[in-house]
């Protein structure tokens, strides 16, 4: 703690000339890589999308879940709303997916909007055939819910299990694989007319014995997925990454913000070696480490680079888990495709530390000491 | 004993529990030291011997270009001579690593220097309170010795001055202040007044000796006058020790 506190007063004494020059370099970075993460790396939208949704949600009373927030943030999207609105998600026949559960107790302060959706998902739900347990439902689900009802909350893909089929709430959801439409529902059972419940009630496979809303799901048949292998799952994934868009996004993510890095750590070793050396021989002289120093004097931009590597790193996640791999190979890919990176970074800042060090070291370190302008 | 330094006191310690200083003992031992401009090699220290018991006062006389001031940061550290030895408190600074080297510098030397070398980002208190918080103390008891340090040296009322806000003299005043923070046994001055006016030099050099009393002190000048001041004068020429007296 008293290394890192020593580390922390050096640095703020070897930048604070330049303090306000170093915060207007990492603003733009940052300003420039969020940018190009944004538009060069779509799959970001998702993310950004929940958090603009989670920042929404307190201020709303109906709150939008977007089709690819994951549960948890779902969740908590639900926890800051009264209402939800969850628009279902188009269905992609190349994907498998499974549902999360996720049961969430609402307590609506106004049930009069929440009146209104009912009135809506009613509407919405006149072509519903109580008949046999299925209704097929539109491109939207929407719901309604009362004040204290319960509501259950379905979604999210999780690759590299087996398909399942799922009963919700009386509700048959279509299997995929016989008719693509909607994979989100969330489903409160005031939402069901009495029919329906009535009906499902009396379908012991369809409803648990406990409650008549709680979700059932059911897994596929073992042989609705076929064994794949890693290798041959990885293969036919990295096929798609050749798509030349998402090629030149994938690419251009790494170089946006290893260039940009690249080009601070120059600048941070320009100004330890130009307008801070001089700073920096009168540490040394007055007996500060050299490698403190050369750490003080990289700090910044090793920030900068963590925060580069880190934005790459969620492009990265994101490209792979959006377009490449399933879920559960992604770490066969991310791991080997950001360990160049790191030994790249690692090796740059040792070179410039040691660059420092050359410099903070004998006759260089007297030269600027006999200079004779103030520091 | 080196590497030991001062007492590192707590954050609540008085300024008034600091301890004495241990004055150093210098040794150089055949010290030669050379550089490389281009392709020409210019050799500044060329077997200097000399002892500087503890307590004592010394002047480094000599015409520019002869390894004073090469000879005094090399007793500080900073310049590792190509043969021979520096012994500090009989510890060889050879045989020391770059860090140790500093820890040592840190709380066992003092430099002043003639351009000052303040860091003119930060405060007279602060330039003041920055080699006490690099050796450990916190912030409120550093700042609190520093002011201590400069009301000293009779700048009290500018130790929220910046150095551009500071007259040469009171510049070099609070970097007396400095160089004594740590309370090292050893003080260093590369002609301290060598860019004051006489009368101001006269006067920063009174309060140096003052504050480096009970210290061993070693000083770079071309100023007979400033030599004088010292208890014992040693002539350097063509990289050695020429008159010593």
């Amino acid at each position: 703690m008293r290394a890192l506190r020593r580390l922390g007063l050096l640095t703020w004494v070897l930048w604070r000339p330049l303090w306000l020059r170093a915060l207007f370099e990492v603003m733009i970075f940052a300003a420039v890589a969020a940018m190009g993460i944004f538009f060069v790396s779509w799959p970001l939208k998702a993310p950004i999308d929940a958090v603009v949704s989670l920042l929404r949600a307190p201020f709303e009373r109906i709150a939008h879940v977007p089709p690819d927030l994951h549960p948890r943030g779902a969740l908590a999207v639900l926890a800051l709303s009264p209402v939800l609105v969850a628009p279902a998600k188009e269905y992609d026949a190349n994907r498998s997916y499974i549902p999360h559960l996720i049961r969430v107790e609402l307590q609506i302060v106004d049930d009069l909007a929440a009146y209104d959706w009912l009135a809506a998902g009613a509407d919405l739900l006149g072509g519903a055939r109580p008949d046999g347990v299925r209704v097929d439902l539109d491109a939207a689900i929407y719901m309604g819910v009362g004040v204290g009802d319960e509501i259950v909350l379905l979604g999210a893909p999780w690759d590299g299990v087996p398909d399942v089929r799922l009963r919700v709430g009386g509700l048959l959801r279509p299997s995929p694989a016989q008719s693509p439409g909607e994979n989100l529902l969330v489903v409160p059972t005031s939402f069901l007319p009495a029919e329906v419940l009535a009906a499902a009630r009396s379908t012991p496979s369809i409803f648990t014995a406990e409650s008549a809303w709680t979700v059932v799901f059911e897994p596929a048949p073992e042989e609705a997925v076929p064994a794949v292998s890693r290798g041959a799952a990885i293969a036919s994934h990295l096929a798609e990454l050749v798509n030349p868009l998402r090629f030149v996004g994938f690419v251009g993510i790494f170089a946006f913000s290893f260039g940009l890095w690249v080009v601070l750590l120059a600048r941070s070793l320009g100004h330890v070696l130009g307008s801070l050396r001089a700073r920096a021989a009168i540490l040394a002289a007055l007996g500060v480490r050299p490698t403190t120093i050369a750490l003080a004097g990289l700090l910044p931009q090793l920030v900068v680079a963590a925060a580069g590597v880190g934005l790459a790193t969620v492009a990265v996640r994101s490209v792979l888990f959006e377009f490449v791999l399933r879920r559960s190979l992604q770490g066969a890919i991310l791991l080997p495709s950001l360990v160049p990176i790191a030994v790249i970074l690692a090796v740059a800042t040792l070179t410039a530390r040691r660059v420092i060090l050359r410099r903070l070291r004998g006759s260089d370190v007297v030269r600027d000491l006999t200079a004779e302008e103030t520091m | 004993m080196i590497g030991q330094g001062v007492p590192v006191p707590a954050a609540s310690t008085s300024v008034a529990a600091t301890a004495t200083p241990s004055p150093c003992r210098v040794e150089a031992r055949g010290v030669q030291v050379s550089f490389s401009t281009g392709r020409r090699r210019v050799d500044v220290l060329r077997g200097l011997d000399l002892v500087i018991g503890p307590g004592e006062r010394v002047a480094l006389i000599g015409p520019s270009g002869v390894g004073k001031s090469t000879f005094l940061y090399c007793v500080a550290g900073l310049v590792r001579p190509q043969a021979g030895a520096i012994v500090l408190d009989g510890v060889d600074l050879g045989a020391l690593d770059d860090a140790t080297l500093a820890d040592l510098r840190l709380r066992r030397i003092g430099i002043v220097y003639q351009a000052f070398h303040l860091l003119a980002a930060l405060s007279a208190l602060d330039n003041v309170a920055l080699p006490l918080r690099l050796a450990g103390w916190g912030r409120t008891a550093a700042r609190e010795r520093a002011r201590e340090l400069l009301e000293r040296v009779g700048l009290g009322d500018r130790a929220d001055h910046r150095p551009a806000q500071l007259s040469g003299g009171e510049q070099q005043r609070v970097a007396v202040a400095r160089a004594v923070a740590n309370d090292p046994g050893l003080i260093l001055a590369d002609e301290p007044t060598g860019s004051l006016d006489p009368e101001v030099g006269d006067a920063v050099l009174d309060l140096l000796l003052e504050e480096a009393r009970g210290r061993t002190v070693v000083v770079v000048t071309h100023q007979p006058a400033v030599a004088a001041r010292l208890g014992r004068i040693v002539g350097i020429r063509g990289g050695r020790v020429v008159e010593d007296g």
